[in-house]
C-alpha cells in the first residue's frame, strides 16, 4: 500500500520540505494550509472572509489531486489566532461541507507560521469505498 | 484484491496485494474460497465504510457545520470538547478539575455513540489555557481512562472557545 504524495501546482509552498498532502490506503492526510496567494503572500490582511476562502480554495486543490472532496472529510482543525475569526470560519464551513458533518478542533494560537495569516486549517479525509 | 462472483465461480482479479504475486486464478465456490475472505483483512479494503457523524443528543446543539465525532471505519475523531452542559453553559467556572471532569464526561458520550470505549482511544490532545491545569487534567485522565495509556500531547493556547473555558480535548480512537 504505496503513498502518495499531493503538490498541486495552484498552491504555494514555503519551503520545499513537506507536501501539501499524503494519502496511504483510504486516508488523506492534509498539511496545514495558510491563506496564500501565487507568490506566498497573505491574502486578504485582517479579513477573516476572505483568508478563509482562500485557505479552503488551496485545500480543494490539494483533495482534487488525491481524488477526494470536501464530502470526505472527517476532521477538521483550524488554528486561528484570534477567536473572533470562528464565526467566519463556520459560516463559510457551512457552505463548503454542505451536508457532510465532520469532526472539529479550533485551536487558538498567538500566531501561525505565515505572517499576517489569521488563520491556517488541516483536514482528514478518509474514502467510503 | 477484487474479486467478482460469476455465478457460482468466484474470480480472483489481482492477487497482488497478496504476497505471491499477480496470479489469476478462479476457484468454483466460494466453500472453496474458505474462510480466507473474513479472515484476511486485505480482502475487506474495498468494502464500503460509510462514515457515521456521532452527536449524542444530551450533549446539546453543536455550532457549525460539525458532528461533535465522526466515525469511519474503525477510526474515530472526536472534536474538542469543552466543560459545558447541554445547553452550553460553562460547568464549574474557575475550576479546571471540574470542566476537565465535565468535558470528558462529553468524550465518553461520544466514544460510546460511535460504540467505543475509552480504553480505544489512541491519541489524546489537550489545549490549556494555563500550564497551572495540567496536574488537574492528570487527575481526572486517570480516572478516564484507568490503566490505559494513549499516546498524549498538551499544548498551552492563547485562548480557548467558549468564553469561560479553561481547556478542551480532541481524542482520537481506533477499534480493534
Amino acid at each position: 500500500m504505496a503513498k502518495q504524495f499531493y503538490d498541486p501546482p495552484g498552491v504555494f509552498s514555503p519551503v520545499n520540505i513537506y507536501s501539501h498532502g499524503v494519502r496511504c490506503g483510504r486516508t488523506v492526510t492534509l498539511a496545514g494550509q495558510a491563506p496564500l496567494d501565487d507568490d506566498g503572500t497573505v491574502v486578504g490582511p485582517g479579513d477573516p472572509a476572505a483568508q478563509c476562502r482562500r485557505v479552503f480554495a488551496d485545500l480543494k486543490k490539494t483533495l482534487d489531486l488525491a481524488d477526494a472532496t470536501f464530502a470526505d472529510v472527517v476532521y477538521v482543525r483550524a488554528y486561528v489566532t484570534d477567536k473572533r475569526v470562528l464565526p467566519e470560519l463556520r459560516r463559510i464551513s457551512a457552505e463548503i461541507f454542505g451536508a457532510n458533518r465532520p469532526a472539529f478542533t479550533p485551536v487558538i494560537v498567538p500566531s501561525v507560521r505565515a505572517e499576517g495569516a489569521l488563520v491556517e486549517i488541516e483536514l482528514t479525509a478518509v474514502f467510503d469505498v | 484484491m477484487r474479486a467478482v462472483d460469476n455465478a457460482r465461480n468466484l474470480t480472483i482479479l489481482d492477487y497482488d496485494l497478496l504476497s505471491a504475486g499477480p496470479v489469476p486464478w478462479t476457484i468454483t465456490t466460494y466453500a472453496d474460497f474458505g474462510l480466507s475472505i473474513g479472515q484476511n483483512s486485505k480482502s475487506r479494503r474495498n468494502e464500503p465504510m460509510p462514515k457515521q457523524f456521532l452527536n449524542p443528543p444530551q450533549l446539546g446543539a453543536l455550532d457549525g457545520p460539525y458532528s461533535q465525532g465522526v466515525r469511519a471505519g474503525n477510526t474515530m475523531w472526536v472534536s474538542a470538547q469543552a466543560g459545558i452542559d447541554a445547553a452550553g453553559r460553562i460547568v464549574g467556572a474557575g475550576d479546571p478539575e471540574a470542566q476537565c471532569r465535565a468535558l470528558f464526561q462529553r468524550i465518553g458520550a461520544v466514544l460510546a455513540a460511535g460504540g467505543a470505549t475509552p480504553s480505544d482511544v489512541v491519541m489524546v490532545r489537550g489545549f490549556l489555557k494555563h500550564r497551572d491545569y495540567i496536574q488537574a487534567t492528570w487527575k481526572v485522565r486517570r480516572e478516564f481512562f484507568g490503566a490505559h495509556r494513549p499516546a498524549s500531547t498538551t499544548f498551552m493556547v492563547s485562548d480557548v472557545e467558549p468564553a469561560g473555558a479553561l481547556m478542551t480535548f480532541e481524542v482520537v480512537a481506533a477499534l480493534d
